[in-house]
């Protein structure tokens, strides 16, 4: 059910003789406009709720009066928030302003008052305590009374000055406005439920103690039943610090495996460092090879270059070993002849011929052994000829591969040093150390777990024997009417504690979950990042955060002064649909610091808060567009006009 | 809420219009200081046990 402003009546009240504002709220319209140029008075009514409301925590009294006043003096300056006008005339001048507010059937009127009074040459103004009326109806206690309505702490979220949204940003954080949105919600009630039925549950108690003073039976059991409480409580703290003992040796097993992990990882590597160890003595090896190679190589550097003169004398040597085979077979060949009885041609061989070959014959074979020169002559044309043939090697590709060797050392150099620095401080000892603690660790965890399962077991045979007595006393306090009747009042007693005390965290946090996902509904219509922001979230209790699409959370104090208005008046949404008592919100210089499209965006959205909106405006805050977007769910136009001349003053008439 | 005080009722075995009642009482007092509510509670008890 909302809480709606009905009536608001200014006397004397700055710029405001005697001027009664009635919202009609016949209707199912939610928004009234209160239209006035710069410096009409606009401000100035919402001054006037403000200090209705909460008095000097507002607007002090030596502010309402701003500086003496000396009547005779003409030339005295205007201050103060006394209708000057009057003060003129009347220097002990009253000033009041009565707030009516309507919920349902509720009818609540709030008035305050303040007089000018003289000390001296002075004046200060006297300032009335609030009064509180409830549907025709004084009562106390008005200062907490209003607070229940609209707390002091959340004021700013029902009358709301855009111009200040700065200050809104930080604004759930306190400890007070926690309080105050709590009381919003109806929390403190069930809080206090709590506390009184428990409270109540001890009464009955004693009450049935005092019944059980004469009943031997009831009291043994009631010594058993106190026995066996703190027992229970005992093996509770007791499992509680197991518990605790369980998570902790939980969170070294994670850190220890996490080591494992480290370790294990580190291990491969350190595995890899012996294995390119080998790799580079290979590596070094090769290289002493290949550099072999290439001094062999080096050596035999003269050996293309004299080539074809080698080939040349290989051809010569060749020659002469014809020459001298040739001649060998001629010599053989005259030897046979010699020795032979007839001539090849059939005669014989004359004495004169015969003497002359074997002269020649004598003569070859004292100038040397042919066949032995052959023999050497044809060795020593040999080994040239395969000196011609030598093939060249590829020095290049020597070079090449002995080039790719050392950079491959230096590669595997590079990295075994990245290796051994990542793996600093690992040993090998430590990798088969690490296990065994796992193992011991997980062990102890098993312990543990087997204490927890103990002492949860013990609880439970308790708890089934408390039980079992808790059903005995029952039956013999029923067997007697008074007692059976306290009992049963106890039940009840006990019932309510426990509903009250189950009711008070559900409460809670189904009112957050409310709030948020109001608050996300209508943050999304009026924000002009759609498509970057997921909703609104609050954390440790009422903080307001922005949640992004990418799941990053967002600090309001990093949003632009337009996003904080437009994320605070989604929040105050989202309160007061949780709360289901929706407070008025009236809006002085509504779009202050806002673009365009979230002016667009809020004025879409004001129709969809389910609380009465009463905006403050001017012809810049509502220019004719949004007021025309606007005009559909306006119940109501007030319009702002000067009285001109010499009476200084304004009044607020309804626009027909 | 009031699906919810009917299912703790029902849980703890108390009468829904009991824990109603009980919250309407601390929401008239939220704002005093010294609620005295404590007897008012018992009282309320004592009513319901009769039934």
């Amino acid at each position: 059910m909302t809480l709606q402003i009905k009536k608001i009546h200014l006397q004397n009240w700055k710029c405001y003789e005697n001027q009664i504002i009635e919202f009609n709220l016949n209707t199912d319209k939610n928004i009234w406009v209160v239209w006035g140029y710069n410096g009409y008075g606009k401000t100035s009514i919402l001054e006037a709720i403000l200090w209705c409301l909460y008095g000097n925590e507002v607007i002090s009294p030596k502010k309402l009066i701003k500086a003496e006043i000396d009547t005779q003096e003409k030339s005295a300056e205007k201050q103060g928030y006394f209708y000057y006008h009057n003060v003129k005339t009347n220097p002990d001048l009253e000033l009041s302003v009565s707030l009516t507010l309507q919920r349902g059937k509720q009818n609540y009127i709030i008035s305050r008052t303040a007089k000018r009074a003289r000390r001296g040459n002075t004046f200060y103004a006297e300032v009335s305590e609030a009064s509180f009326n409830l549907n025709g109806k004084q009562k106390e206690s008005s200062r907490e009374r209003i607070d229940s309505l609209l707390p002091r702490s959340c004021r700013e979220f029902f009358f709301f000055d855009g111009e200040k949204i700065q200050e809104y940003s930080n604004i759930t954080q306190t400890q007070e406005t926690r309080k105050a949105i709590e009381s919003i919600l109806g929390i403190p009630e069930i809080v206090n439920l709590k506390k009184d039925t428990g409270n109540v549950v001890k009464k009955f108690e004693d009450k049935i103690k005092q019944a059980e003073s004469d009943n031997v039976e009831l009291q043994q059991i009631n010594i058993k039943l106190f026995q066996q409480n703190h027992e229970i409580a005992t093996k509770r703290d007791q499992l509680q610090t197991v518990i605790e003992e369980y998570n902790q040796e939980n969170k070294i097993l994670d850190d220890i495996n996490e080591r494992a992990n480290q370790i294990k990882e580190l291990k491969d590597k350190l595995d890899k460092i012996k294995e390119l160890n080998i790799e580079q003595q290979s590596l070094i090896e090769q290289i002493e090879q290949v550099n072999r190679d290439i001094a062999k190589v080096l050596e035999n550097a003269s050996i293309p270059m004299m080539r074809k003169f080698v080939k040349e004398m290989a051809d010569d040597l060749q020659t002469k070993t014809l020459t001298n085979t040739r001649i060998s077979i001629s010599v053989d060949q005259l030897r046979e002849l010699l020795k032979a009885d007839t001539c090849v041609c059939g005669n014989c061989i004359r004495e004169k011929e015969y003497n002359f070959i074997s002269q020649q014959l004598k003569n070859i074979e004292e100038a040397g052994i042919i066949t032995e020169e052959n023999s050497r002559i044809e060795s020593l044309r040999i080994d040239l000829n395969r000196i011609s043939k030598y093939k060249v090697p590829d020095i290049e590709g020597l070079l090449l591969k002995r080039d790719g060797f050392e950079d491959d050392i230096e590669e595997n150099k590079q990295v075994i040093e990245d290796f051994k620095k990542e793996t600093k401080g690992v040993s090998e000892t430590e990798t088969d150390e690490i296990w065994r603690k796992i193992g011991q660790q997980e062990q102890s965890l098993r312990e543990t777990d087997r204490k927890i399962e103990r002492l949860r077991n013990e609880i439970e045979s308790l708890e089934k024997q408390q039980n079992e007595l808790k059903r005995q006393r029952s039956e013999l306090l029923n067997s007697d009417r008074q007692t059976l009747i306290l009992n049963k009042q106890s039940q009840l007693a006990q019932g309510l504690y426990k509903a009250a005390e189950e009711l008070i965290d559900w409460y809670t946090e189904n009112c957050q979950q409310t709030i948020e996902h109001e608050a996300s509904r209508l943050h999304h219509l009026v924000t002009n990042k759609q498509d970057e922001y997921e909703g609104v979230i609050l954390r440790n209790g009422y903080n307001l955060r922005v949640k992004q699409i990418n799941g990053d959370i967002v600090n309001p104090e990093s949003l632009s002064e337009g996003e904080k208005e437009a994320l605070v008046f989604a929040f105050i949404a989202g309160l007061n649909l949780a709360s289901g008592k929706a407070a008025p919100l009236m809006m002085d210089t509504p779009f202050g610091k806002l673009d365009g499209i979230h002016q667009e965006n809020i004025v879409k959205s004001l129709p969809q808060i389910p609380s009465q909106v009463i905006l403050l405006a001017t012809d810049r805050d509502l220019p004719d567009h949004l007021l025309k977007a606007l005009k559909p769910n306006i119940a109501q136009i007030h319009k702002i006009k000067r009285l001109g001349g010499i009476k200084d003053g304004s009044v607020v008439e309804v626009e027909e | 809420m009031e699906d919810k005080i009917k299912e703790l009722a029902k849980k703890y075995n108390i009468p829904p219009t009991l824990l109603l009642e009980a919250i309407e009482m601390e929401k008239e007092k939220v704002v005093s200081k010294n609620r005295q509510l404590v007897p008012k509670i018992i009282q309320l008890i004592e009513i319901y046990s009769e039934t």
